[in-house]
């Protein structure tokens, strides 16, 4: 029964209760000892309640639903055993560390699970060190959880998973609230697990690019049934598919599929995975042969932004500090100019969200001021400069608090005097604009996150302010929702609004910005155009962010003559292109 | 526990505001030993300053004379009309505003000197049962948390538009709304929690392992062997009529 198979899944379907479509219908797969498997699709396809039946949480703690089929997980039957047996084998780690964190102390946190089970003293405290040792927390072990960042506490959570000595571990949507550096260290925690211990990893996302990398077998999950099972060079390999769920492809996978439509050769080659793949492909089958000469090189000129458009917001020399002490703003000063584009960058904790508060007065400086349409923010009501300067926080769920979609939508037009005609309209254009007519008469608390950051950006669209700023405003959005949001911002940008996004993402910052603003430590370290900011590697390393994964590329070529500036898919194909048009 | 033992039987038996002065020496030696943050302390009391002269006043009219033991207590404090205060009344209520002064100082001190975990884990050693630790951990640790959901919440509805009013009934109509996303988020979360309380494994044992173990060094028998003394004394004091009105 137990070949060397940790977990067997065979015709699993399953109703939640009172529903008559299953979340999961006839899925069956086996997974090995050591293996990573990656399951992916869009919101709403499935994941989330195949990690809850593979670890026991149904049905043994959401139990009135309906159950079909089998899973054996270390020759353990599912349906059989209490979800406490099956803790010891399967480790279930939950997207939010906050909710899964039991102790005052990281020692604490991570020996929750063991102490649980009463185990010796002394056998409590070796678990601990060992999830300690392999999550990279050696060294923060009395820390209080809520001094962590968000990667440490997810690290956190891994450990105490790690700390039931699972056989399986599986991580459900783990992280989704991290940055690029956070992220990349989950990663790493999940390499050495699978390839050193021989745990079998089983994680769920909807973000393809680091994880498919790592992976050993992916699923692609839609509408609970499995549309595609294989390599992640074979999932990769049906491109339509994948965007058409919505389903955000590698950035370099996705330079590889664009280049193949103009350089014929490489089409039959199989996509690359990571940056050295793509680097071997395009070496071997197009600069083989290929004299290094002068004119080969091209050099991009950044995107300028306008110069000669009024200032809208000016920062002075701006201080801030939190009452607990925190200081997030050291000094900082700039200027906004209308129909900018702006991105804002850099790690968790260097004060870029501080900074968009104080653009439309919801902070004000402890020193220094902020001057925003000429008024100094000190001396305005933050909800009347609401109506020029809108802004869309990060978590959606703190924006909201209205029964419906629509309802959410008009709040926000209900103090302005317009009549309620006007009213309507403008809730119904700003709808269709981010694709949300159909959830209109939808209660807001059942939507999908990534729905909902978009109703807290229409929420503040329908006032027409002058200036967005967006905090995050792709988190947790599929690959068709992010577009969506993003090519919004851009059209409103082209008719004369001032955008100003808080991002992690430098993908979207090189299609989308004309200036970018890295923050470090409450202070600009740099401002200037996408190009110049996203190519400055030792920039980006600084504050453990990494350049687009087509930037990497075109620096590996830079060797052979190529431009090392390229930012976008686009323009690293063209580049390409006309090397082989020679 | 010896030293909480002693204050609180200190704090009980004296009834006279002089005698429970010794009460404060009890409690302030042992918090400039353990170096407290004296400011935030004291700034802890400051919030019940403007309940102070009610109490006494209160205290001072309405504590019946009959129940004070010494002819000085009974004698008459003032009188307004028919309203009739005794001196042993105002006493009575500068001991109870003493009591409630010193408890603050006393939780204060031990709040700021002594890490949760080692209180949690005295509890567990008493016998109590490990939910109530555990509940005090996770309330302990989520309190921030929804502190400055909270606050954050009260912000982003002025970017909504919400027109805040002005008086009391202005701000609890604004928060009734910053209610109900916290609603929802603490709803979800509870949730999550208690997945992941199920998954850890929580329940399965009545008695989990404790992590800490308990060393007592000569130091710690002293100052027991002092706190025990010092309750026996006070007991003794007390039943021989010391420190009473």
């Amino acid at each position: 029964m137990f070949n060397n198979y940790t977990v067997i899944v065979e015709n699993l379907t399953y109703y939640y209760p009172g529903r008559s479509k299953p979340a999961l219908t006839d899925i069956s797969f086996k997974l090995r000892e050591g293996e990573i498997l990656a399951v992916v699709g869009p919101n709403g396809s499935g994941k989330t309640t195949l990690a809850y039946c593979l670890s026991g949480v149904i049905p043994h703690f959401i139990t009135r639903g309906r159950l079909e089929g089998d899973i054996v997980v270390c020759g353990l039957n599912v349906k059989e055993h209490g979800i406490r047996v099956l803790a010891q084998k399967v480790s279930l780690v939950l997207d939010d560390p906050e909710v899964q964190m039991f102790g005052l102390s990281v020692i604490e946190c991570i020996a929750f699970g063991p102490s649980n089970l009463a185990l010796p003293r002394e056998e409590v405290l070796r678990r601990v060190n060992f999830a300690l040792k392999v999550c990279r927390l050696k060294g923060l072990e009395n820390r209080y959880p809520n001094e962590l960042s968000d990667g440490e506490k997810q690290s956190v959570s891994i450990a105490s998973a790690l700390a039931m000595l699972p056989k399986v571990l599986i991580l459900d949507e783990a992280t989704a609230n991290l940055d690029p550096a956070g992220r990349m260290r989950i990663y790493d925690i999940i390499r050495e697990l699978a390839k050193k211990y021989g745990i079998s990893v089983i994680f769920t996302t909807h973000e393809t690019e680091e994880i498919l990398p790592i992976s050993d077998r992916v699923i692609v999950l839609d509408n609970g049934r499995i549309v595609l099972d294989g390599t992640p060079y074979g999932v990769l390999s049906r491109r339509d598919l994948l965007e058409s769920l919505g389903l955000k492809i590698p950035q370099i996978t996705k330079f590889h599929y664009e280049l193949s439509k103009k350089i014929k050769r490489i089409q039959t080659l199989k996509p690359p995975l990571t940056v050295d793949e793509a680097y071997k492909i395009i070496v071997n089958s197009i600069l083989k042969g290929v004299v290094r000469r002068q004119y080969i090189k091209q050099t991009y000129i950044g995107k300028c932004f306008k110069r000669k458009s009024r200032v809208i917001i000016k920062v002075e020399n701006v201080h801030y500090s939190y009452p607990n002490g925190v200081k997030a703003l050291n000094g900082v000063n700039l200027e906004i100019r209308e129909g900018e584009f702006i991105a804002i960058i850099g790690p968790n904790g260097s004060g870029k969200t501080t900074l968009a508060k104080h653009f439309n007065g919801l902070l004000k400086p402890n020193m220094g001021r902020v001057l925003v349409f000429g008024v100094d923010t000190r001396n305005i009501n933050p909800t009347l400069l609401a109506r020029r300067v809108g802004y869309v926080y990060q978590n959606p769920d703190l924006m909201l608090f209205n029964p419906t979609v629509y309802e959410e939508l008009k709040y926000s037009l209900l103090n302005t005097g317009l009549p309620p005609d006007e009213i309507d309209k403008r809730v119904k254009t700003t709808a269709r604009m981010l694709g949300l007519e159909k959830y209109l008469n939808e209660p807001t608390s059942s939507l999908p996150r990534g729905v909902k950051k978009r109703v807290t950006l229409a929420s503040i669209l329908t006032m027409n302010p002058d200036v967005i700023v967006v905090d995050e405003p792709t988190i947790g959005q599929d690959e068709i929702g992010s577009l969506l949001t993003m090519n919004t911002l851009k059209r409103l940008n082209r008719e004369g609004k001032t955008v100003i996004m808080v991002s992690h993402n430098v993908e979207l910052v090189a299609m989308y910005a004309s200036r970018v603003i890295v923050l470090y430590n409450g202070r600009i370290l740099k401002d200037g155009n996408p190009r110049d900011v996203l190519t400055d590697i030792e920039l980006l390393d600084k504050v453990s962010l990494k350049p687009p994964q087509v930037t990497e590329l075109f620096i590996k070529l830079s060797s052979y003559g190529l431009p090392k500036n390229i930012i976008t898919v686009s323009e690293g194909v063209s580049v390409l292109s006309k090397l082989i048009e020679l | 526990m010896l030293w909480c033992l002693l204050i609180i039987v200190q704090l009980t038996l004296w009834t006279d505001p002089l005698w429970q002065l010794i009460t404060l020496i009890v409690i302030v030696v042992p918090g400039v030993i353990a170096k407290t943050p004296w400011g935030k302390t004291l700034k802890t009391i400051k919030y019940i300053l403007p309940v102070i002269p009610l109490l006494l006043i209160a205290e001072a009219i309405l504590y019946p004379a009959e129940n004070l033991n010494t002819p000085y207590a009974k004698r008459t404090l003032f009188t307004i009309g028919c309203v009739k205060a005794s001196i042993g009344g105002f006493l009575f209520g500068l001991n109870l505003v003493e009591k409630i002064v010193f408890t603050i100082i006393f939780t204060s001190i031990l709040t700021y000197t002594t890490p949760l975990s080692d209180i949690l884990y005295l509890m567990q050693r008493l016998g109590l049962p490990s939910q109530i630790a555990f509940i005090i951990a996770v309330a302990w640790r989520l309190g921030p948390f929804f502190r400055r959901l909270y606050n954050e919440v009260m912000l982003l509805l002025k970017v909504r538009g919400l027109k805040v009013e002005r008086g009391l009934i202005g701000k609890v109509k604004y928060s009734i709304v910053a209610f109900i996303p916290l609603y929802n988020i603490a709803l979800d979360m509870i949730e999550k929690m208690a997945l992941a309380m199920e998954i850890r494994a929580f329940g399965v044992s009545k008695k989990p392992t404790i992590l800490r173990e308990f060393k007592f060094t000569l130091k710690d028998y002293v100052v027991s062997a002092i706190c025990i003394l010092l309750t026996l004394i006070s007991i003794v004091l007390s039943i021989s009529g010391y420190g009473r009105l």
